[in-house]
């Protein structure tokens, strides 16, 4: 190669290499590195048996554990609680050790000298070093109780040079419980209320940690829902391993409007001179005649009576299923008429419907057919007026929310 | 000769130049879809390592995410030999669709549990099947209906055959459950199914849903499937006296006839699913030796890992809110040894966030929106107070400094980082293709004024939206100091001192109160991983207002 190829080409070569440096600083973004906050530094942990690697050659370590789990019992969420676990090298050799990295923030281990003081080395806790035949190390784990938990179980790895046992994890173990616990926690629902009887619920708002506590009221405004409550039996609450609970009753009355019903409960509660409250809603439902109760290809919201297509390509339109609930209807359910008529939403009715309870359920098939871009959002959405041959029913009003593009 | 020394220097120009982009890289590197396999495979990496030792990818927004300091990279399935099968075992996930809490550092999320699949099935080539013991949700309400369909559509990408009923899903009722069901065989052929051998609704055994047990055909072997509800989980379905047209049958009345059923069709493995404490799974496994796999809830929330023996049978725990997930291997020409199983962190370190459950994730805020969940009456709650909210702009009338101070914190641009993503620095990654939340219930609670945070009720007086309730947006003075109104409507109308030093006790709170029981509400385990006790100063010195005005 001639000396001016040469030249030419280391030219060329800078150009080219100088090019897509400049491409490359413009034409895509740089990645943003995260600024790393102290807290996070501070707690980087190794993740693996590779970041300590085995002597060469022996005699090595080995560990001896007093315990690998720690069973607290049932404590109080916003609980916070510790616990010492040993960890002595009954081997000929020297044992190094690294801690590794907690299962949760919520969970911290700390190397502790005897008397329960955190090492620590340039103001950094110490995280990692070597147990001398015969001597031990205690390892201080802390844990916060943050929020209720049946199955509480965290752990805090340490990895040695210990050839039987590279990884050993301390875990720690209990439950977390509120002061008062509901059962059945959260909603109370009555489901199918009846028209003519009563609806009742009952359950029990019952203590694991307390020994005694008293309902001291249930504000009631809503005369239809009525709270009672009386000492629930010790055996019951042997069962539930409560120290102290209620039977707490729940009736509402039957004239509750047809439809959705909710309805918020607040038990005032004492233990001591610690006053609780616990909140609950309870609900149910008086069905009319002809409801919706959910769609397959489509979503329905019972509240507002809006089955929603959501968006699809106009040209392909969409189908769904619904299932209409009909109730004290002799013969079958006939769709007689779409209002307005030229509504471009077809409705298909089976001609028989299944046994649901002692309603019968139809799997209605709704079809926007393949047509026009549309927009029917929010308040725009298609209102149908759908005519039954159900003399308690003849018209069932139904949004229908799409955006056919 | 100058023509062909120009033609060399063009033909290394082009070679440099093509070698440069190739290893300099010019665009972002495509995350395949989940269905059907793809052929971009670098078997044997994690999703990390495949980027990494891929010098042409420049960094996805979520592998920005990712490239934060690391230490080790766990390996995982590492020496796996492929089986014949491999089972994506979850459950308990109690209504995280991303992950556990709303910090990026958390493990967990469908779009990594999706990135995993994507390794398995696609840069492995295993065959995969998903099977969920349930638990899927957290609550009953119209969001966790919506939340389960959304759910489910993920379960459908991700090669789920079948999902356990548990407690969750008998807590959204026995219609809502029926409404899942498919409308003819084929659809059902093709769909995730609800399983359990004694769940009955509305007394019809024969309704056919949901599905006493299934059989799953894939990669010439036949695996059966069904569901127990434990009876320990009886007294919480519903409270006692109601009717709630479910019936729950005793697990040994319906198992073995589920079990005969199973044998007719000679599969190679049973799996049973069992939805209730750890002591009925074991109790189930000695008892039903067919099921060589008891995939069991009710277990810790972070687990060993390490399967549980009962005869030969194994008893296998995922812990809850899919932080993790289980790989369970099966190599029926292996007598001594037919399974292997992995517990597998979803953490960031290994795993990317999947585009396709992303957009399952923008469609979910979307149906949100759509819906007016947020807005519901569904969600409404009286305060025990009887007092309404004002808004931090009264309070800042009087006390102006502490307003001034409150407007550069966190907590002054809560509600913005809904719509924005995060505002700390350190995550400003996170704001690339933000999935909005300022609709979802479950992220407002504690990013505007007016909630129950713990609950996700909105007192009557609270924030309803952006629009009619821009007084209350981001986490305000009355979220902890209780409702303003009789104490501000004091302060401008009474003259009486007992009056009005009674209505400032009202909204008086103490350090000690904050650091007990009121900051934990918003800043719990999950949504603030690092707000413990010990770093209770750290936190507080960034909101602390002892300002006398």
């Amino acid at each position: 190669m001639k000396p001016f190829s040469i030249v030419l080409s280391l030219i060329l070569s800078l150009a080219a290499m100088s090019l897509v440096v400049w491409v490359g600083r413009f034409g895509a973004p740089l990645p943003i590195a995260p600024k790393v906050d102290p807290a996070t530094e501070a707690q980087k942990h190794i993740l693996s048996v590779d970041d300590l690697p085995m002597p060469e050659s022996g005699p090595f370590g080995k560990a001896e554990l007093t315990e690998l789990e720690f069973i607290f019992g049932v404590r109080n969420v916003g609980d916070e609680d510790k616990h010492v676990f040993t960890l002595k090298n009954i081997g000929d050799g020297v044992l190094k050790f690294k801690m590794g990295k907690p299962t949760c923030q919520c969970t911290v281990g700390e190397i502790t000298s005897q008397n329960g003081e955190p090492l620590t080395k340039d103001g950094e806790a110490v995280k990692e070093g070597s147990i001398a035949p015969g001597e031990s190390i205690n390892i201080l784990v802390k844990w916060v109780m943050k929020v209720q938990n049946d199955k509480f179980r965290q752990v805090v790895p340490v990895f040695t040079t210990d050839p039987d046992q590279r990884k050993i994890e301390f875990a720690i173990m209990g439950a977390i419980d509120q002061p008062l616990h509901l059962l059945p926690d959260g909603f109370w629902d009555f489901g199918d209320m009846s028209s003519t009887e009563p609806s009742v619920a009952q359950g029990y708002l019952s203590s694991k940690v307390l020994d005694s506590f008293t309902i001291t009221e249930v504000p009631r405004e809503d005369s239809k829902v009525k709270v009672t409550w009386e000492p629930a039996d010790p055996l019951l609450l042997a069962q539930y391993q409560a120290k102290s609970g209620y039977l707490v009753k729940v009736s509402s009355s039957p004239d509750v409007p047809i439809g959705k019903f909710r309805e918020p409960i607040q038990l005032k509660c004492q233990s001591g001179d610690t006053e609780m409250n616990v909140d609950f809603m309870v609900g149910g439902r008086r069905s009319g005649p002809i409801e919706v109760r959910g769609a397959v290809g489509a979503t329905f919201n019972v509240e507002s009576n809006r089955l929603f297509f959501g968006e699809f390509p106009a040209s392909s339109g969409k189908k769904a299923k619904v299932n209409f609930i009909v109730r004290d209807l002799d013969g079958e359910l006939e769709l007689k008429s779409i209002e307005p008529a030229d509504a471009r939403i077809k409705f298909t009715v089976p001609e028989t419907g299944k046994p649901f309870g002692k309603s019968k359920s139809y799997q209605v098939e709704v079809e926007i057919p393949p047509g026009n871009p549309a927009k029917h959002r929010n308040e725009d959405a298609e209102i149908l007026n759908l005519k039954f041959n159900h003399p308690g029913a003849p018209e069932f009003k139904l949004a229908v929310d799409y955006h056919a593009t | 000769m100058i023509y062909t020394t120009v033609k060399w220097n063009v033909r290394s120009f082009a070679l440099i130049i093509s070698f440069s982009i190739l290893f300099s890289g010019c665009k972002p590197s495509a995350v395949a879809p989940l269905k059907p396999p793809g052929n971009a495979a670098v078997p044997g990496k994690s999703a990390d390592e495949t980027n990494n030792s891929n010098p042409a990818a420049l960094p996805t927004p979520e592998s920005v995410l990712d490239s934060g300091p690391k230490t080790a990279v766990r390996p995982y399935l590492d020496g796996w030999d492929k089986p014949a099968i491999a089972f994506l075992l979850t459950g308990e996930q109690h209504g995280y669709l991303e992950p556990c809490g709303c910090s990026e550092t958390q493990s967990g999320g469908m779009a990594r549990r999706a990135d995993l699949v994507r390794i398995v099935t696609q840069e492995k080539g295993w065959e995969l099947v998903g099977l969920d013991v349930g638990g899927t949700l957290k609550r009953s309400r119209r969001q966790d209906q919506i939340k389960f369909e959304k759910l489910f559509e993920g379960f459908q990408k991700l090669h789920y055959s079948a999902v356990g009923v548990g407690l969750e899903e008998l807590k959204l009722g026995a219609d809502f459950i029926l409404t899942r069901m498919p409308g003819s065989p084929e659809d059902l052929a093709n769909s995730v199914a609800l399983v359990s051998a004694n769940v009955v609704l509305f007394d019809q055994p024969d309704l056919g849903w949901p599905l006493r047990y299934r059989l799953i055909e894939k990669s010439g072997l036949k695996i059966g499937v069904t569901s127990v509800f434990g009876p320990s989980l009886r007294d919480r379905v519903a409270p006692a006296g109601v009717n709630t047209n479910i019936t729950l049958r005793e697990p040994d009345e319906v198992l073995p006839d589920v079990i005969k059923s199973l044998e007719e069709s000679k599969p190679d493995l049973m799996v049973l699913l069992c939805h209730g404490n750890e002591q009925e799974a074991l109790n189930l496994a000695k008892a039903y030796p067919q099921f060589r796999i008891v995939l069991a809830a009710g277990g810790y929330d972070e687990p060993d890992g390490k399967p549980i023996p009962v005869g030969k049978s194994w008893v296998l725990n995922v812990g809850h809110k899919g932080k993790r997930v289980g790989i369970l291997g099966f190599y029926p020409d292996n007598a001594d040894q037919p399974f292997r199983f992995e517990l597998i962190q979803l953490d960031k370190d290994r795993f990317k966030n999947h585009p396709e459950m992303r957009e399952l994730m923008k469609q979910y805020q979307q149906q949100l929106q759509d819906e007016g969940i947020a807005v519901s009456e569904e969600l409404l709650l009286k305060h025990s107070s009887g007092q309404t909210f004002v808004g931090a702009e009264k309070c800042g009338g009087c006390h102006t400094k502490a307003f001034a101070h409150w407007k550069e914190t966190g907590h002054g641009v809560a509600f913005t980082t809904l719509k924005e993503g995060p505002w700390h620095e350190n995550r400003a990654a996170e704001k690339i293709d933000w999935i909005q939340r300022q609709f979802d219930p479950e992220c407002l609670s504690c990013h505007i004024t007016g909630w129950h945070p713990q609950e996700m009720l909105r007192y009557e007086s609270g924030y309803v939206d952006e629009k009619s309730s821009a007084h209350l947006l981001g986490q305000q003075c009355e979220n902890c100091h209780g409702p303003g109104s009789t104490h501000v409507s004091r302060e401008e109308n009474s003259t009486n001192m007992d009056e009005l030093l009674e209505g400032r006790q009202m909204v008086r709170r103490t350090l000690a109160d904050a650091k007990k029981s009121m900051c934990i509400e918003c800043h719990d385990s999950d949504n603030s991983p690092k707000f413990t006790p010990e770093r209770f100063d750290e936190f507080w010195k960034q909101v602390a207002h002892p300002f006398k005005d």
